[in-house]
């Protein structure tokens, strides 16, 4: 066996788990703040992809632009469901599931009749591609592994250094204290919605230019990250990047020398980690 | 023991009526499918309600459909079983699988174990799908028979060859599974499940065993989840590991949320209401997952308590005015 059967791998699952790090973020910010599993977020992944997609390869929009286009444009998307839908669930279990369910029905099929229902490819936004020790990687790829690293790292200093983010964590802790002591839990919440559908419109928007794009591509993207906040420790920042780059590698490996069963890695990890460690690997006891 | 007000009686009788002459009112072999189709539904949501009373929400119950429908299938078609004997096995062997992921995932609750049980019903139908032999991998099991007639020598032989006497089949074994269900949760078990459903830590402490009642729910709803998943193969012919996907589980769990869940009509008028409305969609089937979103999550955050609650508290009411109506009269 060459070296660089073992070496591709871990680039490509160092990239796809960075990317995949934003989505997680995204879904355990919602989760732990307004305790709404938000089941349409893979949706909110895919509207980002669109955006990127008609902007940068339609309507020849600088491609950063683009992409903090798809934050903006998701993250408005959020807001508006967030009001109508997630808030008069008010967190209980059921209705919100049930939201969850509706809303991705609702995007899916919205996105389908609007964008078509075939899968479509956009050009290489940098063409180039670097390789050393034998290894191709391309720009695009290099690009969105940097993007994705800027982004986690401001989502950090967002949440533990500025004053909105340490409310969103007070929210978190302890919603009525944080309400007492005169943090408006309504616009912070709002806020945090915001924050977790932008960065599944990063997410979408950064794998635009590498994967396809189709409106149905929201369904394992939200399965991909369900199993990140799990295997993390739902709530936890770093374990939300841990378990993305172990979910990223995981993948990688296991398309190389398994294939189609590697299918079945996020449910198994779920599964196991429910059932075995229910806080996760960074998580705290509930 | 059943004891039945003459005024249920009398609607159990009407119902009964109603669904006997079905055949008769629709000559439609295509409408007969999808009423029969419907039946299996309500079989469906009403299983995956009767677990939600202990509080555990499952979206993972196609799998359990899976199972069953895969097992009788495979035992047919490659084994040449006899039909009943295949149902027994496939609604016992349900049963035995639920019985072991049951123990093992009923610990977790809320949220986590419907992400728990959304993994598991996926991976059940990765299994299948990528399991060849008896299986049939991707392709699943095509071309079954119809059931075995049942013959009883020298009086009559019942053959279910035709659609109407599959209705009649599917329509025995939906209400024996409504009936048990519903008989269960009137029971003294059935006070158990809500009340470990309204405060299990409670209900633990006054020395309920609260996973032995959580598990024998599950099992209960998992086996009439294979019965239907065995009914489907019988109506359809076939399965394949799209049959019954996570949507469809998640249609279960939104039958059950619209209908309400205070009692076994909210399945079963959730999933009657809501099959026959994706029926009147049909003309614009691109828009129909559209509809049906906004109708769910509008039935959700409107209607506290479902349909079933509304009819409840309309009742009352009628009833509160006639009660003042002849109050005054007198």
């Amino acid at each position: 066996m060459t070296f660089e059967i073992l070496l591709q791998p871990l680039v490509y699952g160092l990239q796809t788990g960075l990317t995949y790090v934003l989505l997680a973020l995204g879904l355990t910010v919602i989760f732990s703040m307004m305790n709404v599993l938000n089941l349409a977020h893979g949706e909110f992944y895919m509207l980002g992809a669109f955006t990127v997609f008609y902007m940068n390869g339609l309507l020849k929009v600088n491609y950063f632009l683009a992409l903090a286009m798809s934050v903006v444009v998701v993250a408005v998307i959020g807001i508006f469901f967030e009001r109508i839908f997630f808030r008069p669930a008010r967190g209980e279990v059921v209705p919100t599931v049930i939201v969850g369910i509706g809303l991705m029905w609702l995007l899916q099929t919205a996105a389908q009749l609007l964008f078509g229902a075939q899968p479509r490819g956009m050009k290489e936004v940098f063409q180039g591609s670097v390789s050393f020790l034998n290894i191709n990687i391309s720009d695009s790829r290099i690009a969105a592994g940097i993007i994705s690293i800027l982004l986690v790292a401001g989502v950090y200093l967002f949440i533990y250094k500025t004053k909105q983010g340490k409310a969103m964590q007070a929210v978190a802790q302890d919603r009525e204290a944080a309400m007492s002591l005169g943090i408006d839990v309504g616009k912070i919440g709002t806020l945090g919605f915001a924050l977790g559908c932008g960065l599944a419109g990063a997410a979408g928007g950064l794998m635009a230019p590498i994967f396809f794009i189709e409106p149905t591509m929201g369904t394992t993207t939200l399965i991909k990250s369900l199993c990140i906040i799990i295997l993390g420790g739902v709530g936890s920042i770093p374990g939300a990047a841990l378990g993305g780059i172990i979910l990223g590698m995981i993948e990688s490996y296991g398309q190389t020398f398994l294939g189609y069963s590697a299918t079945t890695f996020p449910f198994l990890i779920i599964l196991f980690i429910l059932v075995f460690k229910r806080t996760g690997l960074m998580g705290r006891a509930a | 023991m059943i004891r039945l007000g003459w005024k249920e009686a009398s609607f159990y009788v009407v119902l009964l009526a109603v669904l006997i002459s079905v055949p008769v009112l629709f000559r439609n072999l295509y409408q007969l499918g999808v009423i029969t189709f419907m039946l299996i539904n309500v079989l469906l949501a009403v299983s995956c309600w009767f677990i939600m009373t202990t509080g555990q929400v499952t979206l993972g119950h196609g799998g359990f459909a899976a199972i069953g429908g895969y097992l009788s299938a495979a035992l047919i078609a490659r084994y040449g079983m006899n039909s009943w004997l295949s149902l027994l096995i496939a609604t016992v062997a349900a049963g035995m699988i639920a019985f072991i992921i049951g123990y093992i995932t009923l610990r977790i609750k809320g949220i986590y174990f419907i992400v728990a049980t959304l993994a598991m019903g996926e991976v059940i139908r990765v299994v299948f799908g990528a399991w060849d032999d008896p299986f049939g991998g991707l392709v699943g099991i095509m071309n079954l028979l119809p059931p075995n007639a049942i013959t009883i020598p020298g009086f009559f032989k019942i053959e279910f060859a035709s659609k109407v006497s599959l209705y009649y089949l599917t329509l025995l074994f939906v209400v024996i599974g409504i009936v048990v269900m519903h008989q269960l949760d009137r029971s003294p078990i059935g006070l158990v499940f809500s009340g470990i459903r309204q405060a299990d830590d409670l209900a633990e402490n006054v020395g309920i065993n609260i996973m032995g009642y959580k598990v024998l729910a599950f099992v209960t709803g998992c086996m009439f989840a294979g019965v239907a998943g065995v009914l489907y193969t019988y109506n359809v012919g076939s399965i394949q590991p799209s049959s019954f996907t996570v949507i469809q589980s998640a249609y279960y769990l939104v039958y059950v949320a619209v209908g309400g869940s205070i009692n076994v009509f909210g399945p079963i008028l959730g999933a009657l209401i809501l099959n026959i409305l994706s029926e009147f969609l049909r003309p614009i089937k691109e828009l129909e997952p559209i509809v049906f979103a906004l109708i769910l999550i509008g039935a959700v955050l409107l209607i506290k308590g479902g349909l079933i609650g509304l009819l409840e508290a309309l009742w009352r009411r009628t009833n509160e005015i006639t009660a003042r109506v002849s109050g005054k009269a007198i």
